[in-house]
């Protein structure tokens, strides 16, 4: 039994927090006796470090639980998502007095008989447009690399309600934690792993029993002072009375139900049925020779296909994938220089299987798809073949130098080489004399 | 007299040297381009998967279908990619072979795992693998699994391929010495989620050992459970409650409280509960499914 290891982190604090930050520089430029000031300089740089805030891309959540959708025995599973950027929750602050690393992302459940919000589609620079006076939400500092435009989603939550499902502010920094997974074991998608490090941020409310339930990925950016102060849904602090609604920024939603459906992973996995890859065949009660020659053909894995012949004539083949029930001797022995050699025929029925030669033409095509692929099969092809002529034209030589060696005619060869090589010291010889 | 070459090299001697010629580049670009890239076609990366399951009525819903791969579909396949521009190259038999041996080299790439450390991977005798198609699939995309040759869970198989080339399909091939025997799926760990031991009140949560050290004096390890004599020392967590009816809602500080006094051994170089130790503490265990495979 293989164990993989997974790792809890408290928290993933990015360098510096989502803001508009201003660097200051000064030179003070005097002598030390006596004591004064000549001159001063300073240089001041200001910066944004820009990051999400009233929406996030689609791609950012790596996964959810309870899954989005499904239904099955979750009563007593705390929502959390998992985020695939490990600073995220960190990247702002909730406001108020916070105890310290406390996510600005909290998730909210809502039950069917909360009721639930109802989710709003608005901009980012109509959040607060036509806000009636007893709805708030809060002021918050203007980016200005923030796009109007942006879609973002609001709902709308009765302020009772809030208090009595949002998390105390001195409980927020237990609600956000990094984990890191080992993925070795893990399906790609698109050619994609999915990512080791995730941030991740959990709910403190239960599902609601035989009903659906919505969890909202919710901003807490300015909420902090709002928050319930204890368990007994008391009051925060807001900025005015008459409150008794609140705005609050969706990042992401998803819903399921939770019941007695045994929809769980065990419950999908322990009544799959396992059975062999093959298209399904009821015989008939007195089958003919053909009826038990398709039944023979499906079981290996065969299904018959639409096949148009090189001469525009259609007619029906068998084919098969390369996933086999049963293990197969290998018959096949490459290179072949055209698809069709790979062409069976079965005189008895008059089909043919294609199986081997569609294989042969999806690689050719494959490969012809695959510029990088091509150009460097053509070149390797080329090299193979001008790198044998060099070598069959070496060992030629050395063969024509040995024989006219053997045959004493060797001289004439010697001379060739040494001759050049005596020339050269003696010239060096007169060279150091002089 | 004029000598000529000592004689015209017969057919043989060309193959010969072509062949030579082509195997003697290892260490060209153009070659372990060559090599990767048929080394993914032949674990059927980026196979249409039409040409790999032709037929959907092959894989019904909530079904597993375990295969082996039939080399000679492999190998017509790998032909066919070093068809184009002739059969010039002799040495495609060389090639093919050294493909082989980089087999889930791509996956290794992806994994970042390199195979200079240690040996490189035995070159496959088997190809086997499964197909799911469910819809644990679309709920746990995250899913992991391993394969071994033995239904005893030795013999632990290589993953070469795996991929989900539809949001309920699931299509893992395993390289090993031997078919596989058995194979295990189990929830990801990044979905290992929050929640307690029983599904109904009262809520009890199994405690974990938060840190390193000793209780009645025997070693402990972060994670283990702690035992209360027989049974696994437990939690009730409090919900938060308004008019007499509780609303689902945890109350997080008494729980942190009840944690901090019992969760920390004698020798802890920590103690108090933070998001890392309250996320030890709330996880479930991943379900684990195991199928022996009838061979």
């Amino acid at each position: 039994m293989s164990t993989a290891n997974i790792r809890f982190y408290q928290f993933n604090e990015p360098a510096l927090e989502t803001g508009t930050y201003s660097l200051s520089i000064q030179e003070v430029v005097g002598t030390n006796n006596p004591v004064q000031t000549l001159d001063t300089f300073t240089q001041t740089q200001a910066f944004e470090v820009t990051g999400v805030r009233f929406s996030i891309p689609a791609t950012t959540v790596t996964g959810e639980f309870p899954p989005g959708g499904n239904q099955g025995v979750f009563g007593n599973i705390l929502p959390h998502v998992a985020l695939n950027d490990p600073t995220l929750p960190w990247q702002r602050d909730p406001g108020g007095d916070p105890p310290v690393r406390s996510p600005w992302l909290a998730l909210l459940t809502f039950w069917e008989t909360d009721p639930m919000p109802a989710i709003q589609t608005v901009t980012a620079s109509t959040i607060t447009t036509g806000l009636p006076a007893t709805t708030f939400f809060p002021t918050l500092p203007a980016e200005s690399w923030q796009n109007p435009d942006e879609t973002v989603n609001v709902i709308d939550v009765p302020l009772t309600l809030f208090l009595q499902i949002a998390p105390r502010l001195a409980d927020l920094n237990l609600l956000a934690h990094v984990r890191e997974t080992d993925v070795s074991a893990k399906s790609t998608q698109n050619g994609q792993l999915p990512p080791a490090i995730n941030s991740v941020v959990t709910g403190i409310r239960f599902p609601g029993a035989n009903m659906r339930t919505i969890v909202h990925l919710v901003s807490l950016e300015g909420y902090g002072e709002a928050l319930p102060v204890d368990d007994n849904a008391s009051p925060g602090t807001l900025p005015g009375a008459g409150y008794d609604t609140l705005r609050l920024v969706s990042l992401f939603n998803w819903n399921f139900i939770s019941n007695t459906e045994n929809e769980s992973f065990t419950g999908y996995l322990e009544s799959v049925t396992e059975g062999a890859l093959q298209r399904p065949y009821t015989a008939p009660e007195n089958p003919s020779d053909s009826d038990t020659y398709v039944q023979n053909a499906l079981g290996m894995g065969y299904t018959a296909l639409t096949h148009t012949l090189l001469t525009g004539e259609q007619t029906g083949s068998w084919y098969r994938g390369p996933l086999l029930p049963l293990g197969v001797a290998n018959f096949i022995a490459p290179p072949y220089a055209a698809s069709d050699q790979l062409l069976r025929y079965d005189p008895t029925t008059g089909m043919f299987d294609v199986t081997y030669a569609a294989a042969w033409q999806l690689g050719r095509l494959m490969a012809l798809n695959n510029g990088q692929f091509a150009q460097a099969l053509l070149r390797w092809k080329r090299n193979a073949a001008s790198g044998a002529v060099v070598a069959l034209e070496n060992a030629a030589l050395q063969q024509l130098l040995r024989t006219k060696m053997s045959e004493g005619s060797g001289g004439s060869v010697q001379q060739m080489v040494t001759g050049p090589l005596k020339a050269a010291v003696a010239k060096l010889n007169n060279t150091s004399t002089t | 007299m004029a000598k000529q070459f000592p004689h015209t090299p017969s057919r043989g001697e060309v193959k010969a040297a072509m062949s030579k010629a082509g195997a003697g580049d290892s260490g060209s670009s153009d070659r372990q381009v060559l090599e990767s890239t048929l080394a993914a076609l032949m674990d059927l990366e980026g196979i249409p998967f039409h040409y790999i399951v032709p037929d959907v009525n092959m894989l019904p819903a909530e079904s597993i279908a375990f295969f082996q791969v039939d080399q000679n579909w492999i190998l017509s396949l790998a032909d066919g990619a070093l068809s184009p521009g002739g059969k010039v190259g002799v040495g495609t038999q060389e090639l093919m072979s050294s493909a082989r041996g980089k087999t889930g080299e791509l996956r290794r790439k992806l994994l970042k795992q390199t195979t200079d450390a240690g040996a490189p991977p035995a070159p496959p005798t088997t190809l086997s693998g499964f197909i799911l198609r469910s819809q644990a699939v679309v709920g746990w995309p995250g899913m992991e699994t391993e394969a071994y040759t033995s239904t005893d869970g030795t013999g632990l198989m290589n993953l070469v391929h795996f991929d989900r080339p539809s949001p309920t399909v699931l299509f893992a091939i395993f390289s090993g010495p031997a078919v596989l025997a058995r194979v295990d799926i189990h929830e990801p760990g990044e979905g290992i989620h929050f929640g307690t031991s029983t599904p109904t009140t009262p809520l009890i949560k199994g405690l974990r050992w938060a840190s390193d050290g000793t209780s009645n004096g025997q070693s402990v390890s972060t994670g283990d459970p702690i035992m209360d004599g027989q049974n696994e020392l437990t939690v009730t967590l409090q919900l938060r409650s308004f008019n007499g009816t509780p609303n689902g809602v945890v109350q997080v500080s008494p729980l942190v409280t009840a944690m901090t006094s019992q969760v920390f051994p004698t020798g802890s170089k920590i103690s108090t509960i933070t998001a890392a130790e309250y996320a030890l503490e709330m996880v479930q265990g991943v379900e684990r499914v195991t199928f022996d495979v009838n061979s």
